[in-house]
This record gives C-alpha cells, structure tokens and sequence, in this order.
C-alpha cells in the first residue's frame, strides 16, 4: 500500500499509482454513481477521472489542497461535463432489491419512501444535487465542497440549506402523488 | 433575527457549519419561535433520511473488477515515449529524427572522448529538429524532460480586471508559446461552477510562436470566484506540425497588479 504522505503516486511509477486508484477507486465511483444514476457511466468516469489524475499528477500539490478534495472536484467536472453532453439519466428503480426498510440509530426509512426521496433527488438540477452528495455521502465539509465544485462558502451553505429544502419539497409532492394513487386504488 | 434569516442558516447549523456568533443567533432565535423548531425538525428528518437513502443506494454498486486493466491501458499508451514526443512534433518526423539524433549524439560523445580519430573534441552539440538534445546522450533524461513540461505553459490568470461589469468578473489568462514550433490553435477552458472557454484566436495564420506571450479576456457573465480557492485550467491545443495537446492545472485567480 503506497503511503499517501509520502506522495509516491505522483512520480509516475505505475505500482505506485495502482495503490492509489486501489485507495480511492470506490469513492470516486460510488459518488460518479450518484451522480449521474448509471453504473455505465460511473465506470467511464472512473476511468476518466484516474486517467486525468495521471496526466496532471505532477500539478497537485499536497500543500494547495487535501487529495481527496483534488479527487472529487475532477469527479464533479467529469460528471457535469457528461451532463453537459446530455440530460442526466434518473437512477432506475426498476427491478432494484431494495430491503423493506432501512433503520440507523433514529431514522426508518421503509421501501416507499426510499423510493420517494430517490425520485425526488432525481428531479433536482446538478448543482444541488452535486452538494447533497458530496456532503451527505462523501462527508466532506462546507469548505471542501466550496473547493471541489469552486463556488464560495457562502454559495456552499445557501445552496445546501436550499437544496435540503427543494428535495422535501418534492419528498412531499411524490408523497402525495402515492397518497393519491393508494386512495384512488381503494376506491 | 427574522425567521427568513434563520432559515437560511439551519442546514450549516445542523451540519454545525456556522460561527459561534450565528450558532447564538439560530439558538436565541429557536428558543422562541415554534415556526422555526418544527421547520429545523423536518430539515433534520430529511437530511438524515436522505444520507440513508444515499449510502444503501451506493451501497448497492461496486467498481467493475477490470476498472484498473482499463485505467492501466489507458495511461500505458498515454504515456508511451513516442506519444510524449508526439505532443511536441509530428510523430513520423520524430520517429526518423529521433533515433538519428540519438546516433549523432553519441557519434559526438565518442568525438569528444577522442574515441573517434580525426576529429577535435568539443565538437558543438547535434540537435534533432524539435528536439533540444540532451547534455548527456542519456534519452531516458530527455524523455522525463518532456514528459513533465507542457507546450504551452500559464504565465498568470488575474482577475477581476477594471472596469467593474455589473454582469460578472472579467478575468485575463496569460500563456507563453515553450515549444520549439507554432502553436496553431489554442484554448483554455477555466472550471467554475461551470466552464468558461476562453479564446485566444491563434490560428494556422496567427500562429503563436515559440517563446511568445498571449493574453486572452473574457467577462465571466454570472460567474464568480473567490482568490482562496484553485480551479481547473483546461489547455487544448495544436501545434504546427499537427500534434494536439490537452491538460489541466489547477489556478488560482490572483488580483492584478496595481498601477
């Protein structure tokens, strides 16, 4: 395993680049996954992503910023810039083995409305979208989600406290549409 | 406070991204208005339920076991010698010229070593065309030369320029021609929030010569940045003999100088 403070990974030796894309591989992919709502595209962006961090290896410096900020602020552009390219494609619930509920210490989620909130995300535009993920997945701070999508702090927490808001705002829209249907099915 | 002033902070007071000073305000603020309890009780639900959703949803997905095979391939051809040289000529010049260059160069070591009979030592060094021999016949040194400068290097990205647009920042990328041809085409593409492509007009009749400084501006229409944080600067480009070149660097947009 390269050892990350050393910086190793970045004098071009391909083992050592190997421990790193070992390292990190499953965030990158996981928050490109989140992203964008294809496994498809998260492998390409993955891809992308470790070939940019090649090329450019010798312009990151540890001093500037922390690695993993560097890491998901290429993850970001090469996300959007797929967006860019074309609308981004909703994460499908279709055929998904999705457990009847999901419990942490306080919260209960049941299928519905993990299906409800997923949709809901989904129907956010990138930019929030992209700071709900990068703070509520990756658990990165209001000052590394400044640097990675490269918008000020003050952008980071409005956008944030907005974003929060606009997805129960649809939570509560996609609810009522279930409350409807559920009623309408009754009848 | 107002409860709309408020509001705006209790997604950073839960994520306990606020001052002391705010985190006074919100509390002062709660400890008053039911409104505002029950609206940081909804935010709290919805956040904790979506970082829920969130992990069980990536939790579902794992990197393809080949991901690495293909990065591997990938930066393998990238980073070939003949594609390091490639960015800087055209490959089949320097696939002839190369190897001669070589040839000559330590035709010219054994000169100077008076291995050679009949010639005088401190014979002038042999250069290839678009290639700056090395001091040493070593072309393992010349190949990490090359490998770690780009054709086009950043001289400076300054902003924000007078005069003050209501519209956004204008913002100036200087770059300088390092490569020992023409550069034919040239852009730079500067990621904020979104990119903002900046263009040079250098063409195949405005070529930018070697050694040459350019400057191109652009008003960056609702667009904005802040001088403590670095963003990517994508260079694209071409060079005379047809060899393309793209990379990123990370900036960070200084304050011109004063007058």
């Amino acid at each position: 395993m390269t050892d990350l403070t050393d910086n190793r990974w970045q004098s071009g030796d391909a083992a050592d680049f190997e421990s790193l894309f070992r390292q990190y591989e499953r965030l990158v992919f996981k928050t490109a996954y989140l992203i964008t709502g294809t496994k498809e595209e998260a492998e390409d962006i993955l891809q992308e992503v470790f070939v940019s961090v090649w090329k450019s290896r010798q312009t990151f410096d540890p001093n500037k910023a922390k690695l993993t900020t560097w890491l998901h602020k290429i993850t970001v552009n090469k996300c959007l810039e797929r967006r860019r390219k074309k609308k981004l494609v909703s994460v499908s619930l279709e055929g998904l083995d999705l457990p009847g509920t999901q419990v942490t210490d306080d919260v209960l989620v049941s299928r519905q409305e993990y299906e409800r909130l997923l949709e809901a995300m989904n129907s956010l535009d990138a930019k929030h979208r992209v700071v709900l993920i990068l703070r509520y997945f990756d658990d990165l701070s209001y000052e590394e989600i400044a640097q990675a999508v490269s918008v000020p702090l003050g952008t980071v927490k409005s956008r944030i406290n907005q974003a929060l808001k606009l997805l129960r705002a649809q939570f509560d829209v996609q609810q009522q549409r279930g409350s409807r249907v559920e009623g309408l099915s009754k009848l | 406070m107002k409860c709309e002033d408020i509001n705006k902070m209790l997604a950073a007071y839960l994520d306990e991204e606020v001052t002391p000073e705010e985190r006074g305000q919100v509390e002062a603020h709660l400890a008053s208005c039911q409104k505002c309890r029950e609206e940081l009780r909804t935010l709290a639900s919805t956040r904790e339920r979506l970082r829920l959703v969130l992990r069980a949803e990536a939790a579902r997905v794992e990197p393809s076991p080949q991901a690495w095979e293909r990065v591997k391939q990938s930066i393998e051809s990238k980073s070939s010698f003949w594609e390091q040289l490639g960015t800087y000529a055209s490959k089949p010049l320097l696939r002839a010229a190369v190897p001669v260059a070589v040839v000559l160069i330590a035709i010219g070591a054994l000169w100077s070593t008076g291995v050679l009979p009949g010639f005088q030592s401190g014979t002038a060094p042999v250069t290839a065309p678009g290639l700056t021999a090395p001091e040493s016949a070593d072309v393992s040194k010349s190949t990490l030369a090359l490998e770690s400068q780009q054709p086009v290097e950043i001289i400076s990205v300054s902003g924000p320029l007078p005069p003050i647009n209501p519209g956004g920042p204008t913002v100036e990328v200087t770059l300088r021609n390092v490569a020992p041809e023409p550069v034919v085409s040239l852009a730079a593409s500067l990621e904020l929030d979104r990119p903002f492509d900046f263009d040079f007009g250098v063409t195949s009749s405005n070529p930018l010569l070697p050694d040459k400084i350019i400057s191109a501006r652009l008003t960056l229409i609702g667009g904005g940045f802040s001088d403590k944080i670095s963003y990517l600067l994508v260079i694209t480009g071409t060079l005379q003999s047809g060899a393309t070149f793209s990379y990123t660097e990370q900036v960070q947009i200084m304050a011109p100088p004063s007058k």
